[in-house]
């Protein structure tokens, strides 16, 4: 993390507040482009306990979903 | 990271609170951080406006949210290795966006966060349970043979969370994005089962891997 920093600059984008947290929370957090990079969140507060869950909740869906397609022996 | 593009449009798409890395073919944009991003309300809905405005200017392919490279090296070398596969991304999505349609139970009660008294009451839930996403898995059949849009082109997750029957993910040209809302919500207004809500345009998060 030693070069990115020195070139910080002010995000001027105004967050959009149309569509419910929820729906934010699912798209953002279990859909996208990944690369190899590492997925750091860093959480607190209140939104610990409240993203916490949202991703449990979702690997769980994943995992049933895998559980569901996979092939019976 | 925000968002992938070409190469060719990295400029477009670029604004001074964005790095832009670069490969032959693919570039990632970026935003400088010196920690982990916090996953906050602000955090969460500042990433989606950059990644919508992102894909305003040019075809892209938006970032799951908190990935983080230790710098513009480690993120150049992760681009190159899944170069080509996201050019073939880029080009198969195009300047499509996605519409994120929400189908709501209309008769669903809350299945409370108590966990069962007993085997029986366990056994019972889950047999509801998969009941629901059944019916949820039949609503969302007959709610993409009614768009005109080809299957390939829709996404959807049964019952992701209490009290809705299933999200689902269309990925539509611009021109295409007022009727396709049409259908949506007439579905909606036709259905005795579900409601139907509309998000978007949105950047095609659904239709990025």
């Amino acid at each position: 993390m030693a070069r990115i920093p020195l070139r910080i600059a002010p995000v001027n984008d105004v967050a959009s507040t149309d569509i419910p947290l929820v729906d934010i929370v699912d798209r953002l957090l279990e859909r996208g482009v990944v690369l190899a990079g590492g997925a750091v969140i860093s959480v607190a507060g209140v939104d610990l306990i409240e993203l916490r869950l949202n991703v449990l909740l979702a690997s769980v869906d994943a995992l049933d979903r895998v559980e569901r397609e996979r092939p019976l022996p | 990271m925000r968002a992938i593009v070409r190469s060719a449009d990295a400029d477009r798409s670029a604004s001074p609170d964005l790095v832009v890395v670069r490969t032959d073919q693919v570039a990632a944009l970026a935003s400088a951080c010196a920690a982990a991003p916090e996953a906050s309300e602000s955090e969460l809905r500042t990433h989606d406006a950059i990644t919508l405005r992102i894909h305003s200017a040019s075809p892209s392919l938006p970032s799951r949210f908190g990935q983080l490279f230790s710098d513009e090296d480690a993120l150049a070398r992760a681009l190159k290795e899944r170069e080509e596969s996201l050019r073939k991304g880029l080009d198969s999505v195009g300047a499509r966006v996605e519409l994120s349609a929400t189908l709501r139970w209309r008769d669903r009660r809350s299945s409370g966060a108590s966990a069962p008294a007993s085997g029986t009451e366990y056994l019972e839930s889950r047999a509801a349970r998969e009941h629901e996403r059944q019916r949820a898995e039949q609503v969302v059949a007959r709610f993409i043979e009614q768009l005109p849009c080809e299957r390939a082109f829709a996404r959807h997750r049964s019952c992701p969370r209490d009290g809705v029957a299933a999200i689902v993910a269309l990925l539509v040209t611009r021109d295409e994005v007022e009727t396709m809302r049409t259908h949506i919500q007439s579905f909606g207004e036709r259905s005795s089962e579900v409601t139907a809500t509309v998000h978007g345009p949105l950047p095609p998060y659904s239709f990025a891997s």
